[in-house]
């Protein structure tokens, strides 16, 4: 059971409430990490609990970060075939820069940024399945049976996908890195041939 | 069971990935997003469990951006929860005969079966909405929002699930009937902001392009700091907005 999770005598109201302020957080980051668009993630994470709200006398105090992240990969994915349908606006650039009054200074927001921008194409190149595990596990410390139970999967299979998730995370990183060895190159060659150009000019 | 260890706990882990997760475990949501969350589950004011900055965030994104203390943080979820009564936007003809939502979509689940309100025919002067353009102020500030019994917020809730379900298998029209019967179960609800932006998905998934804009200017009229408006501006783009 999670630290703060319900006991038997634990009243509706105080232990949605109680959920709410425990991980409206981490839901949020979950929606948002399952591939909702950031613009939607604070409203995916309202509808996490809405669905909590109307099933709460069902999920067991045991359950309960469970069946918080396993609704928050439908939401979200709802909401990402949802906002398929419609074309995409700035919406990354948005979510990271509200963040700003939480960030010290410009330069930390816009390390901030780059980091969650490389995060998010990292996940976006997983398969979704895989996704979601890595997200779980990695990001929000679930164990692998909150895994299995949240995304609906016999633990063998929660703990193969988490192996091809890190593999997947792994690999991608590895072609970012390729990726931004080439920019750079390309950059500082044409960097040199301009100079070189102003050379033979002069 | 063979698992990897985590990024953050494995010291022959990519620095670079070790940084990636360290900083995505950290992020927040939005200023304010909790305290809207809380007041539109009625509960900003009498859980006892909203911090009180949590609570000023949502006052000052609902644009009461006043010092305020105690109780006053009710008002900030009333203002957020309430509508008046609603006034009818169209005549609405596409979804007076809605079929019943169908059983299998019901995410009602046997305990709750025995408080849910039984099945009847959709109203016919639906879909109804919004507002004036300010809220008024309330009687009783704190009261609406937090006395609200916990079994009839669970209830609201349901009722807009099955709503949501149905958008979600692309069955506008029960949707829209099982908004008309939460509409007519729950005419002063807690969670009629919610209501009203999945009637407006609903209406635009119908095809019903005119009253999915119409309603969906009253909506951010009435509730421009509502954590659904990006949503509630997807659907009209859906219909040229």
């Amino acid at each position: 059971m999670s630290p703060g999770a319900a006991t038997k005598t634990e009243e509706p109201r105080a232990r949605l409430a109680r959920l709410v302020e425990e991980y409206f957080d981490a839901v949020f980051r979950a929606v948002r990490r399952f591939g909702a668009p950031p613009s939607l993630a604070d409203d995916g994470a309202q509808q996490v609990f809405l669905v909590v709200a109307s099933k709460l006398d069902t999920i067991a105090p045991t359950s309960e970060r469970a069946f918080l992240f396993g609704t928050a990969f439908r939401v979200a994915k709802e909401l990402r075939r949802r906002a398929s349908d419609v074309p995409r606006s700035d919406d990354g650039e948005r979510a990271v820069l509200s963040r700003a009054d939480s960030s010290p200074d410009l330069e930390e927001l816009l390390d901030r940024k780059r980091a969650r921008i490389v995060l998010d194409e990292l996940l976006a190149a997983m398969p979704e399945d895989l996704r979601a595990a890595f997200v779980l596990y990695e990001i929000e410390g679930l164990s692998v049976p909150e895994i299995a139970e949240a995304l609906g999967l016999p633990q063998g299979t929660a703990a193969s996908r988490l192996r091809r998730a890190r593999e997947c995370f792994d690999e991608g990183l590895a072609r970012h890195r390729a990726k931004e060895r080439f920019r750079g190159e390309k950059a500082r060659s044409m960097a040199n041939e301009a100079a070189n150009e102003n050379e033979g000019g002069a | 069971m063979d698992v990897p260890k985590r990024i953050v706990d494995d010291p022959s882990a990519d620095s670079v990935a070790r940084a990636l997760i360290e900083d995505a475990r950290v992020e927040t949501a939005g200023p304010g997003g909790k305290a809207r969350t809380l007041a539109a589950l009625g509960l900003a004011g009498g859980a006892g469990l909203a911090s009180t900055s949590t609570a000023f965030a949502g006052l000052k994104v609902l644009g009461a951006g006043v010092l305020v203390v105690g109780g006053v943080v009710g008002l900030g979820a009333w203002m957020m929860t309430r509508e008046d009564p609603p006034a009818p936007v169209h005549a609405g003809s596409s979804v007076i005969a809605q079929p019943p939502v169908a059983p299998s979509m019901s995410v009602v689940t046997p305990v709750a079966e025995t408080a849910r309100t039984p099945d009847v025919a959709p109203r016919s002067d639906a879909p109804r909405i919004v507002p004036k353009s300010a809220p008024r102020a309330p009687a009783a500030p704190a009261a609406s929002a937090s006395s609200a019994a916990p079994s009839r917020l669970a209830e609201e809730a349901r009722s807009l699930e099955v709503a949501r379900r149905a958008l979600e298998g692309h069955q506008a029209r029960s949707a829209l009937a099982a908004l008309d019967r939460y509409e007519r179960d729950f005419p002063r609800g807690e969670l009629r902001p919610e209501a009203t932006a999945l009637r407006v998905e609903a209406l635009a998934a119908s095809g019903d392009e005119s009253s999915a804009q119409a309603l969906g200017r009253q909506f951010l009229s009435r509730y421009p700091g509502h954590p659904a408006v990006p949503r509630v501006r997807r659907a009209m783009g859906a219909t040229n907005f």
